[in-house]
């Protein structure tokens, strides 16, 4: 209790002292993360919550440098993160390829996307208890069921962006005596790049409630398997502590996402980028 | 070796491979008669994606029956049919698709009626919901099957914690997309209601739900999809749950009955397809409107 409401005028002070220092964006989202806590402390602290079902902030707190002192924080996170990327990557590596082929052929196209679009429509973690009679218990089920969840954002927006290329760059191309190679390279790519940036985002997102769904029903490791771990042993706590962390590392990666995003169409002449912005 | 669900279907009642692909082989050669002789009752891509399902279906049940996979590892196609049509006729089925549609439209009805008032109010006052946007950035980045696990020591095990949930689940994109889909109003249309004469329930009527109802639609859509994510990651975890489509799959993978294992995802995939289908008529209702 005291710790957050000191917090909150360590901040106030902070900010007095510094003057235009702290921007006052910044200040105002610490001041209602503070009012926040504060309440939630407070509630507890009157006895309006159960402890047992709200844990209070600092408990969390006190929890949270337990585990990275004993080192269990960090080997889930490792688990966690190193299952998601494995995932992603394969996800992009067979998504982006394949979206490029279903854009530029109609035919295959015609023939394979209503039987795609069926498995689409099946949520990643049904497809979780039969991944794990076929392959066994252990990491592959779970990497390929993110893949999964990963791949079909990244794809269906691959092949809309190469959709979307204009014809008469793929014209320019053609006259100028390129061919398919230049034409990949130099039109079909760069243009449909920020469709299939987007893609990856969405696919990010995707993945990563996936991985939650996998590691609570299945893994032996991992932040899900952290949380649902402590739910058996009523430690509310420790499940706090889970959801922190993959609140944390979401809002990290979907900004490192972001960058890179605007990394790429930077590089590429910057034309989407104006577009939105102007 | 394995368990099953229903040892009195492993005894017969299982359709023959020969007479499984008779009847996909029938199922697509009738719509593709009745196209030669009704030239533009179905349409070529509904046609050709129809032979492609059926050619893999066909391909799945030859591999099968030549025996070179394991069947328990992966049932041919005309068992999985046979299957669900015994698991239709002895009623045991019908209790798990209604829990399960329960749930989901139950939970998805509650977001709809919460989110999208919600929206409209945030992106009209932004004065009392902008020191809120911090809070609510975060929840959001929380993936909703990470709150299952206090869901359920909040709730219970039971439908409460998987709709509160799955709530969950559809409510962010539902709210964000009305946020979006209510900024795109322009002052001007909402002053010339008002020169008109309109008060602010006209204002609501004839401008801010026809303009944002399209994105809605869209968060609608995509809170659906997540919303299936979860609630079959909840049905999988609540093992006391018992009942619904999630709960079936993992009861049988227990018992190594890979046949009733997908005979669930299967339907998982055809009523996602049906809940997608139905939201995408709403989605092309607007074009009408607007």
């Amino acid at each position: 209790m005291s710790i957050v409401s000191g917090g909150m005028a360590g901040i106030t002070f902070v900010r007095h002292l510094s003057g235009k220092m702290m921007p006052e964006k910044v200040y105002r989202v610490l001041v209602v993360w503070a009012l926040f806590l504060f309440l939630w402390e407070g509630s507890l602290y009157a006895g309006i919550f159960k402890s047992m079902l709200l844990a209070p902030p600092t408990a969390v707190l006190e929890k949270t440098f337990y585990f990275l002192e004993k080192g269990y924080l960090q080997i889930n996170i490792a688990a966690s993160l190193s299952r998601f990327l494995a995932g992603f990557a394969i996800a992009i590596i067979v998504a982006v390829p394949s979206g490029i082929a279903f854009g530029l052929s109609r035919g295959l196209y015609e023939w394979l996307s209503p039987v795609l679009n069926f498995i689409r429509m099946i949520p990643p973690p049904a497809m979780l208890p039969f991944v794990i009679i076929l392959l066994g218990i252990g990491e592959t089920p779970a990497v390929f069921v993110i893949a999964i969840g990963c791949f079909f954002p990244v794809f269906m927006n691959t092949m809309r962006g190469v959709r979307e290329v204009e014809t008469i760059h793929v014209e320019v191309v053609q006259t100028m005596g390129g061919g398919r190679a230049d034409l990949l390279r130099h039109v079909i790519i760069p243009s449909a790049m920020p469709t299939i940036l987007t893609g990856v985002r969405i696919g990010f997102g995707i993945g990563w409630l996936v991985l939650v769904c996998a590691e609570v029903v299945a893994a032996d490791s991992g932040l899900g398997f952290m949380i649902e771990g402590a739910r058996l042993l009523l430690e509310t706590p420790t499940v706090f502590v889970g959801m922190a962390t993959i609140c944390v590392l979401g809002l990290t990666m979907d900004i490192l996402l972001k960058r890179v995003e605007k990394f790429f169409i930077l590089r590429n002449g910057g034309g989407y980028l104006n577009y939105r912005e102007g | 070796m394995h368990g099953s669900y229903f040892p009195e279907l492993e005894k017969g009642d299982i359709l023959s491979s020969p007479s499984f692909i008779l009847i996909v082989l029938s199922i697509i050669a009738i719509p593709a008669v009745f196209r030669w002789l009704f030239p533009g009752l179905i349409s070529t891509r509904s046609l050709k994606g129809l032979s492609v399902a059926g050619g893999i279906l066909i391909l799945w049940e030859i591999i099968s029956a030549l025996g070179l996979v394991n069947p328990v590892l992966l049932p041919p196609p005309g068992r999985v049919f046979s299957n669900i049509v015994y698991m239709w006729a002895i009623g045991f089925l019908q209790p798990q698709i209604v829990s399960t549609l329960f749930r989901l439209t139950y939970a998805f009805i509650l977001a709809l009626l919460s989110a999208v008032p919600l929206g409209i109010l945030a992106s009209y006052s932004p004065k009392y919901f902008s020191p809120l946007e911090p809070l609510v950035n975060a929840a959001r980045v929380i993936p909703a099957p990470a709150w299952l696990s206090l869901s359920i020591l909040w709730f219970g095990m039971g439908h409460a914690s998987a709709i509160f949930i799955i709530w969950l689940a559809c409510f962010f994109p539902i709210f964000l997309n009305t946020v979006a889909g209510v900024s795109k109003v322009e002052p001007a249309q909402v002053e010339t209601v008002l020169t008109f004469g309109g008060n602010k329930f006209d204002v609501l009527v004839e401008v801010i739900l026809p303009v944002s109802y399209h994105h809605i639609v869209t968060g609608a859509r995509i809170g659906l999809g997540i919303g299936w994510i979860t609630l079959v990651t909840a049905e999988l975890v609540s093992v006391d749950i018992g009942s619904g489509l999630g709960w079936m799959i993992n009861d049988s993978r227990i018992l190594l009955d890979t046949t009733t294992v997908l005979s669930g995802i299967i339907l998982i995939g055809i009523f996602g397809t049906i809940t997608d289908t139905v939201l995408k008529r709403f989605e092309g209702l607007v074009q009408g409107w607007s």
